[in-house]
């Protein structure tokens, strides 16, 4: 790249040779190279790279009135600018861009009476549209190209004699219109946020007709080859100064100011310029003011040159010199100019985009309203608008759910960086067993319409009876399914209705939990997890189907029976070392008082307060024992006061109780 | 919003481009430095058929029309170039017309004055023959010769006949002895010779004609464009070219081309440089012209 701009920068030193006119004037003054909508006014003389700023279709149009001896009102040009991804096409047309020559010529006809009549032309100059093809390699490097087609009619009268039985002369009028098309390249680099800068070409290339007389050849718009280095200095929003420097020296040099609204911005600024084929030094000044809003611009420029312009000049000096520039010339006259530019986005607009989105947890689909308050995944997420706009981001896991999950709305201020957090919520019915790496799709959205980024990741969605290891989410398993634990613990109950109809109710938690235990263990066996791994668990019901579980099924199918009949129960969870246990925690609501109902033994329960500030009696259970409830019991108590209280467990956090409820 | 603004400007565009039909103001140009070729042309014969002014091309007042003087002393140097080839001729020639005296042709329109001779006309110590002066006209479809009277002749040709001999860039010296009244001397300037040349070219079926003399700056220079009938001696002038003494000039292509194969066989490109005298030493109605002409003949083919 750096190899192209210095071969580009020694072509231009080559071509700087040749004279050649201020080729770079344009009716908006330099006042469009702040970063704003009024960059889509189809100024292809300035820079070929001018519809950056477009995000979709622009149109804009030039109208105004020409100061000559009289007032002349003129559609300069209209055009229209459409992007394709990192492409622009524009078309422009120009009815406004001519000048036009009258004069009388040399040549009459003398008439019988030695009257002379005099023989006038016409020389008229024309640019009738333009193409511009502009790409964007990069956010810093940009591309643009436009072609523009120029007609040039030289219509002249010329002496015809008629030769028949008499002979006379008439004045006949003669035209010979010649095309001329124009090609320019340019690019522009950013060099950061404050300065850009780019080379462009002048008359890269033209092919014109030749006319039939040799003698309208001096007469032709003249199309000699050269560069124009520009450049854009804006330290900050408010301010900015271009120039733009010809190889013939020709150069044009602005400031603008801007004041930036919510929604709106007004902008002032003034361009002089210095044209080689002009005097005085500095030919003319162009002011302008600009209102610019996201999608619509309206400029009032005008342009005021420092010679006198007469509605006649000397014909020597325009077939010496000729014209350059068709808006720009020695004869041009002063201007007023009406500028709209209007953009229509039929394509959302990008305001913020993705930066990155961390998937923070694989998804268990057991653990339902676990996701209701912790985001499995967190995205960083910029806002590349120059407003403030509320984000509205979610999400949807593919093969989990087909609903798009929404997450809260989050402001950013333009230019600013925020982490959103995405959750999701598990169907009540999701039922695969089988872990896989599916993908999650992420979205933000800042209007009703369609999303403005949008990003996929892998993420691992578990079987529905995968467990993250974490004891207080054994709660979710424990809950689930509870229809059938209430089922299956009252129909214990029931059996013993002759117990509960003489005991007193004060014991009733404690026979309800020494009833369900035993019918419990009963039925159960001891096994380890299908998958030799602790992150499997199993549901209360497929446990009282399966007749088995490990530690962590066989104490959430107990807690689940027990819970299902008002029996409050806690998780025990052991971690020693490598080791990982679970049981339970039974609470029997009796008083420390009232220990001696059920135990003389003070080591087989543990007294903890309830909401209320009230001491009550906890039992542990082991139910893994699968015995009598008593050894279960002691099993439960045993375990709990070595390795919860003697080793300090409790204290260390190796040990933790997990309230289910 | 959107949508209503887009209307807006759409509608404020539709309205300008109905209102601003105007185009740009034109500049109008004046040539204040003489930059363009003066090129002025004058019909002279209007009857092709008419030779009331062919009388020869070699001869002197080729292209003067006699009419609109009532005397007139012509001192003429010539050089004819026809297919490389160069001759060169003086003559003196002198006519004095009585204005009262018209000759009509069959419809009454004047053709010419009855000539007289008033006296006695010397150039350069020569005494000048007096000779009939006659003249060809078309009248009623059918050339007719008529003589309107005598005239001053003086002619010297390839060495022979009249001893008058035409100086250029000198002076003539004339001596006018009327007849009744009392002589009457006075010296015309002669103007520097004019040579010329053409560049005769043709493309897509179109004559382009370049000439190119030694340039004088004097303030009466024109060129003659006439053509050769076919099959006849005379020529006819059929257009003036005023134009600068610059040493070049483009000749009007459409006048060139107007000159059709057809009806005649040759170009001819009289260069005249020209200097005039009216009434000199208190002679009243009578004009002096001194004057170099050289006349060029192509053949069209």
């Amino acid at each position: 790249m750096r190899f192209k701009l210095l071969l580009i920068l020694l072509v231009s030193f080559y071509l700087s040779k040749n004279g050649i006119a201020q080729n770079s004037f344009g009716f908006s003054g330099l006042m469009n190279s702040t970063n704003n909508i009024s960059s889509l006014y189809g100024n292809y003389e300035a820079s070929q790279i001018n519809f950056s700023q477009l995000k979709d279709w622009g149109f804009s149009f030039i109208y105004g009135p020409e100061f000559s001896s009289s007032v002349n009102l003129n559609i300069y040009s209209i055009a229209v600018e459409k992007r394709f991804s990192n492409h622009i096409l524009s078309l422009r047309y120009t009815p406004g861009y001519q000048k036009e020559f009258n004069f009388n010529t040399a040549s009459a006809i003398i008439l019988s009476d030695s009257t002379r009549q005099s023989l006038s032309s016409k020389f008229s100059y024309k640019e009738l549209f333009g193409l511009g093809y502009y790409f964007r390699f990069s956010d810093e490097l940009q591309a643009g190209f436009n072609l523009r087609y120029f007609s040039q009619e030289f219509s002249r009268e010329i002496i015809s004699p008629v030769i028949a039985d008499t002979i006379y002369l008439v004045r006949e009028n003669q035209s010979e219109k010649l095309g001329l098309w124009k090609g320019e390249l340019g690019f522009n680099y950013s060099f950061s946020q404050y300065f850009s800068a780019g080379i462009s070409s002048i008359n890269l290339f033209s092919f014109s007709e030749d006319p039939f007389d040799q003698e309208l050849e001096k007469f032709k718009l003249k199309t000699e080859k050269g560069v124009m280095l520009t450049f854009n200095f804006s330290p900050s929003r408010t301010f900015g100064l271009s120039g733009i420097i010809e190889s013939n020296k020709s150069f044009q040099i602005g400031v603008n100011g801007r004041i930036t609204f919510s929604n709106s911005s007004v902008g002032i600024g003034c361009s002089v310029f210095h044209d080689k084929t002009q005097s005085p030094f500095i030919a003319g000044v162009i002011p302008s003011v600009n209102f610019s809003t996201s999608f619509l611009s309206v400029s009032l420029s005008g342009i005021k040159y420092f010679s006198d312009r007469k509605d006649y000049f000397s014909y020597g000096d325009f077939e010496n010199n000729g014209i350059t520039n068709v808006i720009n010339n020695p004869y041009s006259f002063d201007k007023a100019l009406l500028t709209i530019a209007f953009a229509l986005n039929t394509i959302q607009e990008k305001k913020v985009e993705f930066a990155d989105v961390k998937i923070i947890e694989d998804i268990y689909p057991a653990l339902t309203e676990n996701y209701l308050n912790k985001p499995f995944a967190v995205a960083t997420v910029v806002n590349v608008s120059d407003e403030r706009v509320n984000v509205k981001p979610f999400s949807r896991i593919n093969g989990l759910s087909e609903e798009l999950i929404y997450s809260p709305i989050i402001s950013i201020n333009p230019g600013d960086t925020a982490t959103i957090s995405y959750f999701t919520v598990i169907p009540e019915n999701y039922a695969i067993t089988k872990s896989e790496i599916s993908t999650a799709d992420f979205y933000i959205l800042t209007s009703n319409e369609e999303f403005d980024d949008q990003i996929q990741k892998p993420v691992l969605v578990n079987g529905v009876n995968s467990w993250d290891g974490d004891v207080i989410n054994l709660k979710y398993f424990i809950k689930k399914s509870f229809d059938f634990s209430i089922s299956y613990s009252k129909r214990i109950l029931s059996n013993n209705k002759t117990l509960f109809d003489t005991l007193e109710n004060r014991l009733s938690d404690f026979y309800k939990t020494k009833l369900i235990y035993n019918s419990f263990a009963e039925a159960m066996v001891y096994v380890s997890d299908p998958r030799a791994s602790s992150e499997y668990v199993q549901y209360p019901e497929e446990t009282l189907k399966l007749k088995g579980g490990d530690c962590d099924d066989l104490s959430v199918c107990l807690s689940s029976l027990l819970e299902s009949v008002g029996v409050a129960t806690a998780l025990v969870d052991y971690q020693l070392g490598e080791l990982r246990h679970v049981n339970l925690l039974v609470n029997t609501k009796l008083s420390p008082s009232e220990a001696g109902l059920i135990t003389s033994n003070e080591n087989k329960y543990l007294i903890r307060k309830n909401n209320l500030g009230n001491d009550e009696i906890w039992i542990p259970l082991e139910a893994t024992s699968l015995k009598r409830f008593e050894d279960s019991w002691q099993a439960g108590a045993e375990k709990f006061n070595k390795d919860a209280l003697e080793n300090y467990g409790l204290s260390r956090g190796s040990v933790q109780i997990i309230d289910v409820y | 919003m959107k949508s209503k603004l887009l209307i807006i400007v759409l509608i404020s565009a539709a309205a300008l481009l109905i209102g601003g039909c105007d185009k740009p103001a034109p500049t109008e140009l004046i040539d204040d430095q003489s930059v363009q070729e003066l090129v002025e042309v004058e019909v002279l014969s209007k009857e092709i058929e008419d030779e009331y002014y062919s009388n020869g091309f070699d001869t002197t007042g080729i292209t003067q029309d006699i009419r609109n003087f009532t005397g007139l002393i012509s001192l003429t140097g010539t050089r004819l170039t026809i297919k490389n080839f160069d001759i060169e001729t003086s003559t003196a020639f002198g006519i004095f017309l009585d204005r009262t005296k018209p000759i009509r042709n069959s419809e009454n329109e004047i053709i010419g004055f009855q000539s007289f001779i008033p006296g006695q006309l010397q150039i350069n110590n020569h005494i000048a023959r007096i000779a009939p002066f006659i003249i060809r006209f078309r009248d009623q479809g059918i050339n007719r010769d008529t003589t309107l009277g005598n005239h001053y002749i003086l002619f010297r040709g390839k060495g022979f006949g009249d001893p008058f001999v035409f100086n250029y860039n000198s002076s003539i010296e004339v001596q006018f002895n009327p007849q009744p009244g009392n002589q009457k001397q006075f010296t015309i300037q002669t103007p520097t010779q004019v040579i010329g040349n053409i560049n005769l070219s043709k493309k897509e079926n179109k004559l382009n004609a370049v000439l190119q003399w030694n340039a004088a700056n004097s303030r009466e220079f024109e060129i003659i464009l006439g053509a050769k009938k076919k099959g006849k001696r005379n020529v006819f002038p059929l257009f003036r070219i005023r134009t600068r003494d610059d040493g070049l000039l483009r000749i009007p292509p459409n006048l060139l081309n107007s000159i059709s194969t057809q009806n005649f066989d040759a170009i001819v490109f009289s260069l005249i440089r020209r200097v005039s005298k009216n009434e000199p030493e208190g002679i009243q109605n009578l004009t002096v012209i001194s004057q170099s002409i050289h006349t060029i003949i192509f053949d069209l083919y």
